[in-house]
């Protein structure tokens, strides 16, 4: 128990008595540690967007007028048990009218020619989208191919296909940079914050030789520093997350502006817990890790 | 207590710094080692503080060879041996009073006993009043007072100082050298290692002189006698 406390002492010592060390140090474990946070935040905005873009690729499928509602039912039925389908739309031939009718409430000549026909030209059609938009291809070969086709007059879906390719591979592409992008980051920023702490160590490893020359054991000259260093990272984590959290509540209104996907605010409120544990844990982690590492060659005395 | 037996130490590039050195050291005895630079005196004081290890022979402390010490127990052991160095070793970050208490806080002695051994020890150095200084308000010579203090209160059983006065006035080199036989009075046997000839003449103890790594002669009550 004395021990701990002697440790704990130390500990504080070594962070107060050489303030500018820890303050620079400090310093660069809050750019490492927002560099971590920036990243989450672009790869959630990153999905945002691309998720916000499949929402509104869907595919139609335009049925013929001798089709019966019954049919274009079963037919809705036998798509919804499907496993990649994430929803199926009816609009029959009179919610079809109906929203022909609203859409070009304006267009007098349109709809006067409307009335003129006896019957309702417009046709019953399925609106579906899927979980991926790479699942579009299969669906379709599938509705080709089944009972229901002779009903089927079109598929749009070759009108969407080329949209839809584009996308698939955008964010196919953006996801593997953004790995690529955060591993790069992430070995960046372990590596910057262990050579800073490792600088602060080395002005200290007369200190652990001389510790251990009046018969320290290594438990008891190591343990100040790596205490030291899980300070700095909680310090730099909590700074980090003021930043974060107050830059994104000041920022949100005008980012929203540009970019109708991305709500960092809603993003950091809803996650908040998720957002400190991953800030602050990281921070802990390369701050005593580190300090546990640098520490150890000069213990072999 | 302390025995060298045939102990030789080899560096890389066939550089010999001891040569079958072989001597005894009984309890509360006072011994100089005496020699040039790179005559072998400070390969002698790292090996008794295991920090340097034999290339062959070995050391033995109370019958005990030193290198056979496992990592827990060489913390107790040095605990034991206390050391002084040339240039100090004072821990800059921490206060006079910090410094000497420093090795009763990593030996576990309780708070009791260090708010009480660690006054009297300054007061034998002569520091009193000086407990909240930092080592840069310091001169040399009440650096090294606050180093013996450190080996003071650690109670060793052996203090091994590695040119304790080198750095020092005439002055300072006679205060520390008399703190070296107090602590020798009070039972701590002390292997001195120094080139002043003055010291070595007015102590009249046993001086080992070593010259290229061997020992060239070992006397009771010795003389400085290279030239």
């Amino acid at each position: 128990m004395t021990n701990i406390t002697r440790i704990l002492k130390n500990s504080w010592k070594n962070f107060s008595r050489n303030l500018w060390l820890s303050i620079a140090t400090m310093f660069m474990m809050f750019v490492a540690l927002a560099v971590v946070g920036s990243l989450i935040l672009f790869d959630e905005s990153l999905s945002a967007f691309v998720s916000g873009l499949q929402e509104k690729v869907d595919v139609s499928i335009y049925f013929t007028q001798e089709a019966e509602e019954e049919d274009i039912l079963t037919v809705k039925d036998t798509l919804e048990e499907r496993g990649d389908v994430k929803s199926v739309a009816y609009i029959s031939k009179d919610d079809a009218l109906e929203i022909f009718t609203e859409r070009h409430e304006k267009n007098e000549i349109l709809l006067e020619s409307l009335d003129e026909l006896e019957s309702n030209p417009l046709q019953a059609s399925i609106n579906i989208k899927v979980h991926q938009p790479e699942q579009f291809a299969g669906l379709v070969e599938f509705l080709e191919n089944s009972t229901a086709a002779e009903y089927i007059e079109t598929i749009n879906f070759q009108e969407n296909e080329r949209v839809i390719n584009t996308i698939t591979s955008i964010s196919a592409s953006v996801n593997r940079a953004g790995l690529l992008f955060t591993i790069i980051l992430t070995s960046l920023v372990i590596l910057v914050t262990y050579n800073t702490i490792r600088l602060a160590i080395y002005t200290a490893r007369e200190e652990i030789y001389i510790m251990k020359l009046v018969g320290a054991s290594n438990w008891f000259a190591r343990t100040p520093f790596v205490i030291t260093g899980g300070l700095y990272g909680l310090i730099s984590a909590l700074l980090v997350l003021a930043f974060f959290f107050g830059g994104a509540y000041f920022m949100d209104s005008q980012v929203s502006l540009v970019f109708a996907d991305i709500d960092f605010w809603g993003y950091l409120a809803q996650n908040n817990v998720y957002f400190s544990l991953i800030i602050i844990g990281t921070g802990v982690f390369i701050g005593t890790s580190s300090s546990w590492l640098a520490a150890k060659r000069y213990l072999k005395v | 207590m302390l025995i060298f037996q045939e102990v030789s130490k080899e560096y890389p590039n066939d550089v010999t710094a001891l040569k079958d050195v072989s001597f005894r050291i009984k309890e509360g005895e006072f011994v100089s080692l005496v020699g040039r630079s790179g005559a072998g005196k400070s390969t002698i004081l790292k090996m008794i503080l295991r920090e340097a290890h034999p290339t062959s022979g070995s050391v033995f402390f109370q019958g005990v060879d030193i290198s056979t010490f496992r990592h827990s127990e060489l913390p107790l052991y040095r605990r034991k041996v206390a050391s002084v160095f040339q240039d100090f070793k004072l821990l800059s970050s921490k206060t006079v009073f910090e410094n000497v208490a420093f090795a009763m806080e990593a030996a576990g002695q309780p708070n009791k006993e260090i708010k009480e051994d660690v006054p009297q020890a300054l007061e034998v150095v002569g520091l009193t009043g000086k407990e909240k200084r930092f080592p840069h308000e310091l001169s040399g010579g009440e650096k090294q007072r606050v180093a013996m203090a450190r080996a003071l209160v650690q109670r060793p059983e052996v203090l091994a100082a590695d040119e304790p006065t080198g750095n020092l006035d005439p002055i300072h080199t006679w205060e520390i050298t008399d703190l070296l036989l107090k602590i020798n009075k009070l039972g701590t046997a002390v292997i001195l290692a120094t080139h002043d000839e003055a010291v070595i003449n007015a102590l009249k103890k046993r001086v080992i002189t070593l010259h290229d790594g061997k020992i060239v002669s070992d006397e009771e009550k010795g003389k400085y006698k290279i030239k």
